[in-house]
């Protein structure tokens, strides 16, 4: 029997995995437009890709009535609930001083409930021990352990902790919750830790605004204070514990709901007119001649890479985004992908300073600042890495379909 | 909650710490980059020029549509700073990365340099009016106005950066 001799065939493997790569990459680029144009969700069941658009927004104004007339006083409670707010997201907040009263006014896409625990509570809080000659054990008097009359006052308040750390560990039935790690003043450490190791295996307590939370102190070197086991209720209470000490009690004198505002535009229509718009300006660039023709395809193509993508990883990790945040962002996109391409020698100059102001305003800004400071993070990346893409694909794509 | 009325009925010192710490960084961080970058302390006076008339310019024309016009101008138009400070950024420093990679060539000339930068720069305007001038066909209201204001300065200020540049900056 004649021996069937096959040809040695060679493999150029580093073409081959080239090629294979920009299957892939091709794959991808198509996912990521599929996902990111509109309405697709209802193409399949499997999942759906829905933006997760704020449209509903609610507006209210609070009268705060301040104890003290002092001016520094209502300065300072000014300035925490302004903080306050701006920390939660609340997107537009004005407080402001009227006859001696505070007047605060929201206007935001924001749980209504956690918004007003932060305007109503002034959170001001003290550590107590117990009376005593009270009966905490007493079956009929079970609110006894929660009354601040019950508790001594000392000399431990707000003021002596840096901060308080909120984590979570394990409690006393082993399942995990949150605790607020209090972080004492260097200076007043000591004193502290005296204060612990004097109510070891006792009772003391929290006092926050009128209510006390009982603690029991097993160990002298943590102060770790008990928290709400929700998930959504334990950012405000961050927030409440680290934004400042208010200096004076207060109370709601008056609060009455407002017409809310908000811009609303439908974002299946924006999506339509972005698209249309941005072939639009590119045409418009094509018969002007101000671009070259490779410039020109490289641009268009990295700016609807940039967009696809920017639509799809909000489709993907469903971030609430606001409509009209959006249309901005997408201008934003369009003039930073343009100046990154046609400039290639100032590309990460370029990306590093709008991510550094996007790190600025999301650190410093306020309300929408704040929220568009921290999209122009991501944006910025997103914009590079469709440029850098654009770049490797279009030019590899192009030698395989020439070859 | 219209922005001047919440001003003027006293912003917090919180907010003004806050915005004003905002301006204030980036002006500092870009000057110092800038200086870096360049080595020549002349190339943070246009700079900081434009940065101080973008943010005048921003506020005298809401001062203006608030005046003239019927909608509520809101904090919504404090946008117009950032995307407006972003605009001159992003141009200022692919000038910066032009400079650096020409300086040391022998056809290097100064002249060059500021004509491609004044080039660059209305390719950058010309985009961005066409960008927000074919979206707002569809936009009405406080957007469209805080849109329309934003690029308008954007454009006004990245044209007087490249004169300020041929002002400030010599042999």
């Amino acid at each position: 029997m004649r021996k069937v001799k096959f040809k040695k065939v060679k493999i150029n493997w580093k073409s081959f995995l080239s090629y294979i790569f920009l299957i892939i990459l091709s794959s991808f680029l198509f996912l990521d437009i599929l996902i990111a144009l509109p309405l697709t969700e209802k193409l399949t069941n499997i999942t759906a890709f829905d933006l997760n658009v704020v449209n509903e927004f609610w507006s209210k104004e609070y009268i705060l009535d301040l104890e003290s007339d002092g001016q520094e006083d209502i300065q300072k409670t000014q300035d925490i609930i302004f903080k306050r707010l701006n920390l939660y997201g609340v997107e537009e907040v004005s407080v402001y001083q009227e006859d001696g009263n505070l007047r605060v006014v929201v206007n935001t896409s924001l749980s209504q409930m956690y918004v007003e625990e932060l305007i109503r509570n002034p959170y001001q809080y003290s550590i107590v021990t117990r009376k005593e000659d009270i009966d905490f054990e007493n079956e009929d008097d079970p609110y006894a352990q929660y009354m601040a009359e019950n508790y001594n006052e000392t000399e431990f308040n707000a003021s002596t902790f840096r901060n308080i750390y909120v984590t979570m560990l394990p409690d006393s039935n082993g399942t995990d919750s949150y605790f607020g790690i209090a972080k004492v003043w260097p200076h007043k450490s000591k004193v502290f830790k005296q204060f612990l190791d004097s109510h070891i295996d006792e009772y003391i307590g929290i006092n926050i605004d009128g209510f006390v939370t009982p603690m029991y102190v097993s160990d002298s070197s943590i102060f770790a204070i008990p928290l709400s086991s929700s998930k959504e209720s334990i950012k405000a209470i961050d927030i409440l514990y680290n934004s400042g000490s208010i200096p004076t009690p207060y109370s709601i004198l008056e609060q009455n709901n407002l017409e809310s505002r908000i811009i609303n535009i439908n974002y299946i229509e924006v999506s339509i007119t972005l698209f249309v718009v941005i072939l639009a300006i590119y045409t418009y660039l094509f018969f002007t001649k101000m671009y070259s023709k490779v410039l020109l395809t490289n641009s268009l193509f990295a700016t609807l890479l940039a967009i696809a993508s920017m639509l799809t990883l909000l489709k993907i990790t469903y971030l609430p985004i606001i409509p009209f945040i959006l249309i901005i962002e997408a201008v934003f996109v369009i003039i930073l992908t343009r100046a990154i391409i046609t400039n290639p020698e100032s590309r990460y100059l370029i990306t590093g300073s709008v991510f550094v102001i996007g790190l600025i305003f999301k650190l410093l800004g306020i309300g929408y600042l704040r929220i568009i400071g921290n999209d122009l993070l991501t944006l910025s990346l997103l914009v590079l890495l469709s440029v850098i893409f654009t770049n490797y694909y279009l030019t590899n794509i192009s030698k395989y379909f020439k070859s | 909650m219209n922005i001047f009325f919440n001003i003027y009925n006293g912003w917090s010192a919180y907010e003004w710490i806050m915005v004003g710490g905002s301006i204030l960084s980036i002006f500092l961080i870009t000057n110092s980059l800038t200086y870096f970058l360049t080595k020549n302390i002349k190339f943070c006076i246009p700079l900081s020029l434009t940065y101080t008339i973008s943010i005048l310019l921003t506020i005298v024309t809401i001062f203006i549509y608030t005046l003239f016009s019927s909608v509520e101008v809101s904090n919504i138009s404090l946008i117009s700073i950032l995307i407006s400070m972003s605009m001159i950024t992003l141009n200022w420093f692919s000038f910066i990365g032009f400079y650096i990679k020409t300086k040391s060539s022998k056809k290097f000339s100064l002249i060059k340099l500021f004509k491609e930068y004044r080039g660059d720069s209305t390719r950058v305007i010309l985009f961005a009016i066409l960008s927000v001038l074919s979206l707002s066909i569809f936009l009405r209201g406080e957007l469209l106005a805080m849109l329309i204001s934003t690029i308008l300065v954007s454009s006004i200020s990245i044209y007087l950066n490249t004169v300020l540049v041929r002002k400030f900056i010599h042999d």
